[in-house]
């Protein structure tokens, strides 16, 4: 009976390796796409680049992410068949599994986000922790972008992502950020924006890129772009500025400017809905800044000075703010989920608020106080 | 008669624990989250109670019977037509759990993995694997079990905690907002799935019995319930209620998230080799429950032959069984009596009927 | 076959006659003719070179003075059939042959010339006693009994192989062994039939659970500090005439990754040697098959830098991952079995021959990749780390059947192969006791002793792993 259980095990081997392998993909036979374009394409189709790596070979140190690129293009009604198709210009398998980042156009969002969000969920290869970015114009410019000491775009697009940190100008959206946010309905989504810069020598040296400010959606909708103040603004209130710079303009003199680094930043949102359903949301703001420079003439740094900086930076980080909430209030955008925490503190009278708030959220009163706390001055006075 | 098979507590308790944890951890916030939304945690422990609640009907039934299994239960109280009825019908509501967890486990590769490789070859080995167990008999996989016990158990706690700092407690407020029983109303589908330990009404007989038997099994369904429960509350808090709804699979979407040393992602390879597990021990074990009741019932000699005709008969049941996943989730859900028919209703019903009949007053726990 | 129960003549010569046909008319056999102080004559016969001089020459002074009352030897002494006494001429005693009445007599004169108590080669150790067993079986008794001089030791001998007629002895302790273990280790000795008993890994095989498994079922050793140590576990060892190799049983799984010197030292180094040795176990064979599934299934597990580097290294290799990955293990298989019969003085070269063509060559040929270079090295190294037994090659062996199924099935072939492969170990047994000991069926306070060392000072309770409570008696495992 053993010796009848091992034949068995050996022809169900046998078997398996001669219905061939399937399902396998040797690296030979993969191109490995870093970053996915998304254009509008002809009649509602899209079109779609995917800017794979090419492979040095034949030496001895590969070379990682250094390599050069090449970008595939292929046009489709939905996004899968534009992916499909571009197989047939491709002499290998595309591996989508590594795809770091997205650059969507900011054409197809007009025709409305809800089938592109729907499809990105769908294409099962592409990570959770894809970034998107979104381009006005043509997103094949930003992958054959190419940075310094990263030939590959998606590098670029991720190190800029993470610049955000240290100027507030920008955030890491995720692909199942803005799935959530979309779904879930907490919140409207944004997508950071990114720009082209064209050389300043007008020659053919590579392209720069710049990641400043959001696109805003109202629901499946473009609602608009926030530029560098209102994004600062948003992100202070949204407790995601994690450190920036400001300025105050000097006393008396224009043109020249006190700067501070802002370490450390806390916001604490609280909502209240008071008797006619109007929403009040009242932010408070706790800010720690170093000064880093003080150019201005007869300026001395004593205590005096630090708190007069101090009600100045409180007063210019509320305008900052104050230009965020005008913003949204304007576009109808609930970026910071004022609904939903209503939901959650009154969910009685958020059933009655629910089916309006479109309407109701722009009448929402905002109110900001800020704390600033210059920290060091990084001078001997 | 050979040599008495015997498990101990501890096995018994990694047994069940890994049958009902296996599947359910994987896709249960989704299907939870669909009837009780962010409350899906309370549905959680109702289920829980539920499931405590079968273990005990079984319990019982192997207090009064100590050396018999289900099959030779239903013929003893019900007389040797009714029960042989019953026990027959048993003995293909095993043959069919088998197949339907044999397809699930095809499923979730095909679905999260590589859809390339056909689904017949996950089939063949999920069933090659559970073959292979029921030959080397009991006590092999129940040892087996333990050690997967651990794997398991450290895998899901890792993971859950890994996460942490993406999680937003918020997410679970407002806590029952629309009341306490609106909730409830998931609550079938979550016994049917807690109820899968019914197997053991095949096994207690086996088990050494101790003291402390019952509160081995009874850990079992708890520790169950706290795997369920951190699942649940994991998707919940860092997906939202509606998000985790729309996932198939929402733990494997929870392990996507986790992201080591900035570079190291797609950890899902961690869960296939937690999935590939606890299907086996599942398999096996109601793969062994549906030989020995066959054998019990037709008072086999030699049940040993009976096992690759049966492997056989089941694999191609499972691929048959239903065109697609999404009728294997909608029959879960909708037609989720069927399950509980067999695991709960009809063994209380003769648990009822034995107690009436006066049986185990003075039954001593044997071995 | 039956023995002969040959008795005794009263003609000495015709005695001498039958020794001399049962030794089949050896030319080293010697006969002496002696007189007793009672002026009977007697015979002493032995194997020439098999005995000490003085000894013999001390037995033939001393045989002029024995009377037949003050005999020295008593009736157990006596052999009463001629086949008895030819194996005792065998075994390098002097027969002492008498005529009224006609009987033999045994006496010990044995020296043969054997290796000296040296480190053994195979289990060196830095930190620990350096002697080891050698040929000669009462000398390993002594040194057994050196190192453990407990009263409650206790010694079996017997005879096994019908011409070789070997000597092994069967050491327990009473009162720590299990008694129905050796019970049952008696009897399976008592069903060796062989005709020749040369060294210890016959007696493994016949006495093993389950012969047709390739895991390792009992162990052996050179050192006595481990016999001990073992004896004291509840364990029992056979010692085997004519080996240094002594078997000990029963064997779990877990022991392979045991070595001696880890009670050596502190029990933070010992314990986290051990764990290594086990991660080590793993690596070495789930690395080339975790490789080939990652690389060929899924791609997305990779860190997309690596991934670039490793596809740029592969471009030029014509071959399938699986391909490579087998063709490298082979060669190293192929270069470790080469190395353990190289001479000393060429060693040197063809280790760096096998680096170099197997290296550098290789890859600059694009035939294998680096990185598939790196695995195969790595898992050979790691497999170096366990102690040289039996296991280390099952280890191996298996590699090659993980790889395959990585290359069919991805991570979900590895793990189907690893659950198959511990329901399988886990229904084996050794003498009883399951295979995968302590870890399966759990056993919390065990398995801190095994998988981590325990302090010595903790040990209170004595390990019951070895005292399985339903041993049992028919062969191949249970079913």
């Amino acid at each position: 009976m053993r010796g009848a259980g091992r034949l068995a095990w050996v022809l169900t081997a046998l078997a398996l390796l001669c219905s061939g392998c399937r399902g396998n993909l040797e690296l030979n036979e993969l191109h490995i796409v870093h970053s996915v374009g998304l254009d509008p394409g002809k009649n509602g189709g899209v079109k779609l680049y995917a800017e794979v790596a090419k492979l040095a070979s034949g030496q001895q140190q590969p070379k990682g992410m250094q390599n050069r690129t090449f970008i595939l293009t292929s046009e489709g009604s939905n996004l899968f068949e534009a992916a499909r198709l571009m197989r047939v210009k491709s002499d290998r398998t595309l591996l989508w599994g590594q795809t770091t980042a997205i650059v969507i156009s900011k054409d197809i969002a007009l025709q409305g986000m809800e089938r592109q969000i729907e499809t990105f969920r769908r294409f099962r290869q592409f990570r959770n922790t894809t970034l998107v970015y979104m381009v006005d114009g043509s997103s094949a410019e930003v992958l054959k972008a190419e940075m310094p000491n990263s030939s590959i775009s998606a590098q670029a697009l991720r190190g800029l992502a993470e610049g955000g940190e240290s100027t507030a100008l920008t955030d890491p959206t995720s692909l199942l950020d803005i799935y959530k946010d979309w779904n879930n309905g907490f919140r409207d989504i944004k997508i950071p924006s990114i720009k082209v810069l064209k050389d300043r020598n007008g020659g053919k040296g590579g392209k720069l890129l710049k990641a400043v400010g959001f696109f805003a959606f109202r629901g499946n909708r473009l609602a608009g772009f926030m530029p560098a103040r209102v994004s600062k603004g948003y992100l202070r209130a949204a407790d995601r500025l994690k450190s920036s710079s400001e300025k105050l303009a000097c006393p008396g003199e224009s043109g020249t400017s006190v700067a501070f680094e802002n370490t450390k930043n806390k916001s604490r949102i609280s909502v209240s809905v008071n008797d006619s359903g109007i929403p009040s949301v009242r932010i408070e703001v706790d800010a720690d800044l170093n000064l880093v420079g003080a150019t201005c003439e007869d300026v001395t740094v004593t205590p005096e000075m630090i708190a007069d900086w101090e009600k100045q930076l409180n007063e210019e980080i509320a305008g900052q703010m104050d230009d965020f909430f005008a913003f949204s209030k304007r576009h109808k955008t609930d970026l910071l989920g004022i609904g939903e925490r209503i939901h959650r503190k009154h969910p009685q009278r958020w059933k009655q608020m629910k089916d309006d708030w479109a309407e109701i959220y722009p009448t929402s009163r905002f109110s900001v106080t800020v704390h600033t706390r210059i920290d060091h001055t990084t001078f001997t006075v | 008669m050979e040599r008495q098979v015997t498990i101990s507590n501890f096995q018994l308790m990694s047994l069940i624990v890994i049958s009902t944890i296996g599947a359910s951890s994987l896709y249960a916030p989704a299907a939870l989250a669909r009837y009780a939304e962010r409350n899906s945690w309370y549905l959680v422990i109702a289920g829980g109670l539920a499931g405590i609640l079968n273990m005990f009907v079984f319990l019982a039934l192997n207090r009064m019977y100590p050396d018999k299994n289900l099959i030779r239960i239903f013929k003893h109280v019900l007389g040797p037509w009714l029960g042989g009825l019953l026990a027959f019908a048993f003995v293909c509501y095993f043959m069919d759990i088998t197949a339907w967890v044999l397809r699930e486990f095809a499923h979730f590769f095909i679905i999260a993995l590589n859809p390339i490789i056909p689904q017949s070859w996950y089939l063949a080995v999920g069933v090659i694997m559970g073959a292979y167990a029921v030959s080397r008999g009991l006590e092999a996989f129940s040892r087996v079990s333990e050690i997967v016990l651990f794997v398991i158990v450290f895998a899901f706690l890792g993971i859950y905690i890994v996460l942490i700092s993406q999680y937003h407690p918020e997410y679970l407020l407002p806590v029952l907002e629309n009341g306490w029983l609106e909730p409830l109303s998931g609550i079938v589908p979550v016994a049917t799935w807690l109820g899968d330990l019914m197997f053991i009404s095949m096994m207690l007989n086996h088990v050494r019995r101790t003291k402390k038997t019952a509160a081995f099994a009874v850990g079992a369904v708890t520790i169950t319930t706290v795997l369920l429960l951190l699942s649940v509350l994991s998707c919940t808090m860092m997906f939202g209620a509606k998000t985790a709804a729309t996932f198939t699979y929402p733990s494997v979407s929870l392990i996507q998230n986790i992201r080591l040393f900035r570079y190291i992602e797609r950890f899902d390879a961690a869960l296939v080799a937690v999935w590939v597990m606890s299907s086996f021990i599942k398999i096996s074990v109601y793969l062994w429950a549906t030989l020995q009741g066959l054998a019990d019932l037709m008072k086999l000699e030699k049940p040993r032959l009976f096992l690759v005709p049966l492997s056989a008969g089941i694999y191609v049941c499972a691929k048959f069984k239903i065109w697609g996943l999404i009728e294997l989730g909608t029959f879960y859900e909708k037609q989720a009596w069927f399950f509980y028919l067999f695991q709960f209703v009809i063994p209380a019903l003769v648990l009822s009927i034995a107690w009436l009949r006066g049986d185990g007053q003075k039954a001593e726990v044997g071995a | 076959m039956n023995r002969g129960q040959t008795e005794f003549k009263e003609d000495l010569r015709a005695s001498v006659g039958i020794l001399k046909e049962l030794m089949q008319h050896s030319d080293d056999l010697v006969f002496i003719d002696r007189e007793l102080a009672s002026g009977e004559p007697i015979k002493i016969a032995y194997v020439h070179g098999l005995t000490d001089d003085r000894k013999l020459e001390y037995l033939l002074a001393k045989a002029k003075e024995f009377g037949d009352a003050d005999f020295p030897f008593g009736s157990d002494d006596r052999l009463s059939t001629a086949e008895q006494a030819a194996d005792c001429l065998a075994a390098g005693q002097a027969v002492l042959l008498f005529s009224d009445p006609p009987g033999a007599a045994a006496i010990d004169v044995l020296g043969v010339q054997l290796r000296g108590v040296e480190e053994p080669s195979s289990e060196s150790t830095v930190k620990g006693p350096r002697s080891g067993f050698t040929e000669s079986l009462t000398n390993n008794l002594a040194l057994v009994r050196y190192f453990c001089p407990s009263p409650q030791l206790k010694v079996q001998h017997r005879k096994i192989g019908r011409l070789s007629r070997t000597n092994i002895a069967v050491l327990s302790v009473a009162g720590v062994t299990n008694p129905r273990i050796l019970e049952e280790l008696h009897l399976r000795l008592d069903e060796i039939t062989t005709d020749l008993l040369l060294g210890s890994t016959t007696i493994e095989e016949w006495i093993a659970d389950n012969r047709g498994t390739m895991f390792p079922l009992l162990e052996s050793t050179e050192r006595p500090d481990r016999v001990v140590g073992a004896l004291m576990d509840g364990r029992i060892a056979v010692m085997v005439q004519g080996t240094p190799f002594v078997v000990l049983l029963p064997f779990v799984f877990l022991q392979a990754f045991q070595v001696g010197e880890d009670y050596s030292w502190n029990y933070y180094i010992g314990s986290m040697l051990r764990l290594l040795r086990i991660f080590c176990g793993l690596i070495g064979m789930l690395l080339p098959a975790f490789y080939v599934a990652t690389i060929t299934f899924h791609h997305e597990l990779v860190p997309t830098a690596l991934l670039q580097s490793i596809a740029a290294a592969k471009e030029p290799v014509p071959f399938p991952a699986v391909v490579e990955s087998f063709a490298m293990m082979f060669a190293f298989e192929i270069m470790r079995e080469a190395g353990v019969r190289m001479p000393k003085q060429i060693g040197q070269a063809v280790s760096i021959v096998g680096a170099l063509i197997l290296g550098q060559a290789a890859v600059e040929a694009g035939i294998v990749s680096p990185i598939m270079v790196i695995v195969a090295a790595l898992t050979g190294i790691c497999t170096f780390t366990l102690p040289p037994t039996a296991m280390n090659y099952a280890i191996r062996l298996l590699q090659f059947g993980m790889t395959f199924l990585a290359s069919i099935l991805g991570y979900v072939g590895v793990v189907a192969g690893i659950v198959v492969l511990l329901t399988y170990l886990a229904s084996l047994r050794s003498f009883g006791v399951p295979y995968l000991g302590p870890a399966a069926p759990f056993n919390a306070l065990e398995l801190t002793d095994v998988v981590i060392r325990r302090p010595a000072t903790w040990n209170v309770k004595r390990p019951t792993l070895f005292r399985a409570v339903n041993p049992y008696r028919f062969r191949g495992g249970d079913k």
